[in-house]
């Protein structure tokens, strides 16, 4: 995979090559993912920037963990913008990061084909 | 060890690492549940915390952990990814002990875990240590103070008014412990028909 949307060997690094840990991630982030878009997206409608500071910070972890790191840095983007107040920045880095993080469950989802065979299963 | 993370899946992947290296691991979501875990007197004595935590952000409780005066190090790791030399300051002068930048790499964090480690088994050494000398300092008994000596029969007299012999009353307040003897003194007053066997018993003795 060198797509850019998950390092596969950062990523088997931080499991220590552990399949079961991994599937368990991903299906986490799967669960996870709907439910902290939108809070994020709530913040951001609501005028809230320490909110949206709070949870783009920690989309921004959840990412880095993943060794998803173009998704991270645009989460990164909208800790920035809700430092500075900026909605209008925020909203357009939303939507850039709605369709990275879509990306990065795909990815998640076929990335152990190459190393252990087969997919993970859709939850 | 005690990790505090809100997002589940840093928090996993750390729980996971942790476990793997052979450490019991904690687990909490939130500042509070956090500070309430470490704030039991049997709780976790090392604890890894994320910066920004609903309730109390992992920074808050550092300070409030190192403004308490319950017994018992807590050695504090602080992981984020909050990564300016502004941030890293603000950690150490909150109380952290280590800090750390998301996302870690495995082996560095158990290294540092492993510092720590050895730094509250040094710190849990020197406690014994502290409790030991306390114990001993608690057995010996000390002379001070104003003690009223009669100036003619030499006893002392005690705090309730009674009067005991001199080396009664040392023994009675000190570890020492008397053999009597004769002073040279005494002895040519006293006994001077023994005084020149008891000074040739001396010198062969070798002490003269």
């Amino acid at each position: 995979m060198e797509n850019g949307i998950v390092d596969p060997i950062r990523l088997f690094d931080r499991v220590a090559g552990d399949r079961g840990l991994l599937e368990e991630l991903v299906e986490m982030y799967s669960g996870k993912r709907p439910a902290l878009l939108r809070e994020l997206e709530s913040a951001i409608e609501s005028g809230d920037a320490t909110q949206v500071h709070r949870k783009a910070h920690r989309l921004k972890g959840t990412f880095s963990s993943l060794a998803a790191e173009a998704a991270a840095a645009t989460a990164a983007r909208i800790v920035e913008r809700a430092l500075a107040g900026d909605f209008a920045g925020m909203r357009r880095e939303l939507d850039v990061l709605a369709v990275e993080a879509e990306n990065v469950e795909q990815e998640l989802r076929g990335i152990d084909s190459q190393a252990w065979g087969d997919p993970i299963e859709a939850g | 060890v005690l990790i505090a993370d809100d997002d589940p899946i840093s928090l996993r992947l750390l729980e996971a690492t942790l476990q793997r290296a052979g450490h019991e691991v904690v687990s909490a979501r939130t500042g509070a549940e956090a500070l309430d875990l470490l704030s039991d007197v049997d709780g976790p004595k090392l604890a890894i915390l994320d910066w920004m935590m609903p309730e109390i952000d992992g920074v808050e409780i550092c300070r409030l952990l190192r403004r308490r005066s319950a017994p018992g190090y807590i050695y504090i790791v602080m992981l984020t990814s909050r990564r300016t030399k502004e941030d890293l300051v603000e950690g150490f002068e909150a109380g952290a002990d280590d800090y750390l930048i998301k996302p870690f790499e495995p082996l560095e964090l158990c290294s540092r875990i492993s510092v720590g480690e050895r730094l509250l088994s040094l710190q849990s050494a020197l406690g014994d240590k502290v409790i030991e000398l306390e114990s001993a300092l608690s057995h010996v008994k000390q002379l001070q103070g104003l003690i009223p000596i009669c100036m003619h029969c030499k006893n002392i007299r005690d705090d309730g008014a009674t009067w005991h012999r001199l080396e009664t009353y040392i023994q009675q307040h000190s570890e020492a412990v008397f053999t009597h003897s004769l002073c040279e003194k005494c002895l040519q007053t006293h006994y001077p028909e023994h005084e020149e066997a008891v000074v040739d018993a001396t010198q062969k003795n070798g002490r003269g």
